[in-house]
């Protein structure tokens, strides 16, 4: 795929070429999104050999699944978030937290890195930033649910706060990022 | 609730996280299409996050780009030649429409989805004894397996024919085990589609478990849908239809649907392909009430 062509794709048209499962698309999608759900995966799974497996699987996912999107209920990039968020998941609890015992233990390391923000960066480019421009609070919120994958139920037990803390909190971190981009 | 509650209650960010129930997203997908206020919030949520995962993008081997293309190219070589891509997702979120729990305790505990885990697994043999229903589904996918396996081992060659095979007995394996679950179940009611005015010979059987919000469906008997048109399953929840997605026209093939734990009705329309959000009502096929 020629560089310059890329620009020339509109979300519209990837749809339209994914869904028809024209194989072209390919390098276009995964030239746009792949470094971005890199960023994603990263979160969830610091292993770098497992993180690419689990970034091919996404990526086929996302191609074998394609008539699922619905453009109506929201953008692609969102549908495709979610599935390397899912697809992460799994492969995290495939390997190692396939007993409860261990998932609990991974809670506890969980709250242990939330108390100590500045260590939690292990690849993210700009996730001390990001955890700067967020109380502390409010970012334990985002990081637990948007890139460590819990569902917000975990992540209240995790977190030990109320469910509607929960979402509280998550709202407003979310709002207040939308400023900084 | 107002439009500035519905805003503050963290649902909708949410609902783009895929975080809420199938009860909950049917309301925040109604919510969206009565106030504007509250699609276009949704919108700015998901171009937020969108912007959060572009600013911590990270760069990637070359070569996992070229392990991605010809994976793909393999799957669409596979497709080709006549293994149907299946409806049925892995067990999770493969797309907004699938139906998330969100307790901890039920939190994946499906099967582990990965086929190339799968295909060297045998079936162990079940906990419970199976009623008819069941049987009659294991001797067809055994029947069909047996015979696709002698139809692709005629048709190509040895190693491609092994590799078909081991992929369709691998999802066997996770659509038997899936689907005997909600057979299996006490609580689910097998709700007759009857063919309309339109088609009156057509009749599609619905597995509805309420329970466990699990929808599966059984063509009988529908005619082949038009070029470019597809099926599309509809519940009826509280008067209003939503959508169960398209169906896969195929009568060999139990499906599964989006999941519903209440339902008045289910309907099937014929719409464009990739579905409809309202469903074109002179064009339903099959309509069974409960």
């Amino acid at each position: 795929m020629i560089q310059t062509e890329i620009p020339l794709f509109t979300e519209q048209h990837i749809v339209e070429l994914l869904q028809k499962q024209d194989t072209q698309i390919v390098s276009v999608l995964y030239d746009k999104y792949a470094g971005a759900l890199m960023g994603v995966v990263k979160r969830t799974i610091q292993n770098e050999a497992l993180a690419e497996e689990v970034l091919q699987d996404t990526f086929t996912k996302i191609w074998r699944y394609s008539a699922n999107y619905d453009a109506a209920k929201g953008k692609l990039f969102t549908w495709m978030l979610n599935i390397a968020r899912n697809t992460a998941i799994d492969a995290t609890r495939a390997k190692n937290f396939s007993q409860k015992n261990h998932f609990i233990d991974d809670i506890v390391n969980t709250v242990d890195a939330q108390n100590q923000v500045s260590q939690i960066n292990p690849d993210g480019l700009d996730l001390k930033d990001l955890a700067n421009k967020l109380t502390p609070e409010l970012f334990a919120v985002v990081d637990t649910i948007y890139f460590q994958g819990y569902t917000h139920v975990e992540a209240a037990e995790a977190l030990e706060l109320p469910l509607g803390t929960v979402k509280t909190r998550l709202r407003i971190a979310l709002k207040q990022l939308r400023n900084y981009f | 609730m107002n439009v500035s509650d519905i805003l503050e209650s963290g649902l909708l960010e949410l609902y783009v996280l895929d975080e809420l129930s199938v009860t909950e997203r049917a309301t925040v997908e109604t919510w969206a299409l009565q106030h504007p206020e509250v699609k276009s919030e949704l919108n700015s949520i998901e171009v937020g996050l969108e912007n959060l995962a572009f600013s911590q993008a990270l760069p990637i081997r070359p070569s996992v780009k070229d392990a991605v293309i010809s994976k793909i190219q393999n799957e669409k070589e596979i497709q080709n030649k006549g293994s149907k891509p299946t409806q049925i997702a892995d067990a999770f979120s493969e797309s907004q429409f699938a139906n998330k729990s969100n307790t901890l305790s039920n939190l994946k505990t499906g099967i582990p989805i990965k086929n190339t885990e799968l295909a060297n697994n045998t079936i162990s043999a079940p906990r419970r004894p199976l009623n008819v229903l069941s049987w009659i589904l294991v001797a067809t996918l055994a029947m069909s397996s047996f015979y696709l396996y002698n139809e692709l081992q005629k048709e190509h060659s040895k190693s491609e024919s092994c590799e078909l095979v081991q992929r369709q007995n691998a999802k066997s394996y996770v659509e038997t085990d899936r689907a005997l679950n909600v057979l299996r179940n006490t609580n689910t009611k097998t709700v007759e589609l009857k063919g309309l005015k339109i088609a009156p010979e057509s009749k599609v059987n619905i597995y509805w478990n309420a329970q466990k919000a699990e929808t599966m469906l059984a063509i009988v008997n529908l005619p082949a849908p038009p070029e470019k048109m597809q099926y599309q399953l509809w519940a009826i929840v509280d008067k209003k239809p939503v959508s169960a997605g398209v169906l896969e026209y195929s009568t060999e093939a139990l499906q599964f649907m989006k999941g519903f734990d209440k339902a008045e009705a289910f309907a099937i329309t014929l719409e464009k392909q990739g579905g409809s959000d309202a469903p074109t009502l002179d064009k339903m096929y099959v309509l069974g009430t409960l």
